[in-house]
């Protein structure tokens, strides 16, 4: 990024966070109206702080401001909730295709791989040659189909999203008590002290007798009413029953700290 | 009081004398008062942008004659007015953050996924890959990303911003169609 660059984004980013002077606000105001570039800029700066706040990236002044100044008005909620939604969209695009990379072969791609260097001929008739076209074509092709079923981000289907608090006693009018025969795919938003900030957040899933069913790791989320990690999980996990996640983060020590535990029960219907 | 089909024909062409054009220097204002109108942290910003609009309009027949530069400028000298009487007014509290109920964040995230389904496959490999990771991955991530592209890094920036925008213009036009 060039210096006229970074000076104009720091320009803008003083506005949009209420700290520029009266009389460089008013400056800036013209070159919005008049200036293409800066308006362009405001909105990608709205983006960037946006995403920054939902990151926990923001110093604890600015974090203020966002809060105080710049998240006053509806049409600001509104992007704040789109991109909320935006980066679980992404961290959950972004999984499947870890996990498709992860079951690919360490060998070249099926389409440049020699198909028939098992068999002993190296100088194929005309006939053989057509016959062994047309089976790369077959095989190609099934593999092209299940190549790109596995790595394009899949959507994660029906989603219930469910906010659990820790700490909780297990007493039944405590517990959150829901179903999942609609949805697909569970998310647990875990409430968190907004003051945490490990590197790296884990959730196990637990039955009520300590089995562990499931885990996953993710990233803290700001939001104007607090801070959260959002777990998703497989409705298909869920069988009726009592859960609890045990959620934990990882310390600049590279040690899992216990952050709590957070129950549950899943109903019939 | 809303604009008359005369006075906002008038308004028009004192903006341009190519009616396309000055349809477009109209949007381009109204946008842009808008978005003024947010950053100030006014609660109604798209009818103070009208208040704006209006007196303009009412004030064409005595500084059409007179006026000299660009028109939106006059427009901002308008709007500052009609800020300060917002802020004598008491303004309206500031709401809570719209609700996030189960449902609304559902509906919201279905749209979301058709949305991106609609962008191009393009489009939809560059949004996924330029909001991936967070800090410092996220920054190597982007740069990565532009070098691939050829572009430069605020280049794509600006690029993912407007398809962002896209999308939320979709989401939204898709949860309103599923309200109704």
């Amino acid at each position: 990024m060039n210096s006229d660059d970074a000076n104009l984004q720091q320009t803008v980013r003083q506005y949009l966070l209420g700290r520029l002077a009266p009389e460089d606000s008013s400056q800036a105001e013209e070159r919005l109206l008049t200036d293409d570039n800066f308006y362009q800029e405001l909105l990608a700066g709205e983006d960037d702080l946006i995403d920054e706040y939902l990151s926990g990236e923001l110093s604890a002044p600015e974090q203020k401001l966002f809060e105080d100044f710049f998240m006053t008005t509806p049409e600001r909620h509104e992007k704040l909730r789109f991109g909320r939604g935006l980066k679980k969209y992404v961290n959950q695009a972004g999984a499947v295709r870890a996990s498709a990379t992860i079951t690919e072969p360490a060998e070249p791609s099926p389409s440049k791989r020699g198909w028939f260097s098992f068999l002993p001929w190296q100088n194929p008739t005309l006939s053989y040659s057509l016959a062994a076209a047309l089976v790369v074509i077959l095989i190609g092709g099934v593999i092209a189909i299940i190549w790109n079923v596995g790595i394009r981000p899949q959507p994660p289907g029906r989603l219930l999203a469910i906010e659990l608090t820790s700490g909780l006693s297990r007493g039944d009018d405590q517990i959150k008590t829901f179903s999942v025969t609609s949805a697909e795919t569970v998310e647990l938003d875990l409430r968190i002290d907004p003051s945490y900030d490990y590197q790296r957040y884990r959730g196990v899933l637990q039955t009520v007798d300590g089995t562990e069913k499931f885990q996953e790791d993710g990233a803290k989320i700001n939001s104007p009413s607090g801070a959260i990690v959002a777990l998703r999980i497989p409705a298909r996990l869920l069988p009726p029953g009592s859960y609890s996640v045990k959620l934990s983060g990882l310390n600049r020590q590279g040690q899992y700290e216990d952050l709590g535990r957070y129950s549950f029960r899943v109903t019939s219907g | 009081m809303g604009l008359t089909k005369e006075s906002f024909d008038a308004l028009l062409a004192w903006l341009d004398s190519d009616p396309e054009t000055a349809a477009r220097k109209y949007e381009v204002i109204r946008s842009r008062l808008i978005k003024i109108f947010v950053c100030r942290g006014c609660q109604e910003p798209e009818d103070l942008t009208d208040v704006t609009i209006d007196r303009v309009a009412r004030k064409l027949e005595e500084i059409r004659a007179t006026f000299a530069g660009e028109r939106i400028r006059y427009f901002y000298g308008v709007a500052n007015k009609v800020h300060l009487e917002y802020l004598r007014r008491k303004p309206p509290p500031i709401p809570p953050p719209s609700s996030t109920n189960t449902e609304e964040i559902e509906r919201e995230y279905d749209c979301l996924e058709r949305c991106m389904q609609r962008l191009t496959a393009g489009n939809r490999e560059l949004v996924l890959q330029y909001y991936q990771e967070d800090k410092q991955a996220k920054i190597d991530n982007r740069k990565r990303l532009a070098d691939q592209l050829g572009i430069a890094v605020n280049a794509l920036r600006i690029r993912a911003c407007r398809i962002r925008a896209s999308l939320l213009e979709c989401v939204q036009k898709c949860v309103h169609e599923m309200a109704v």
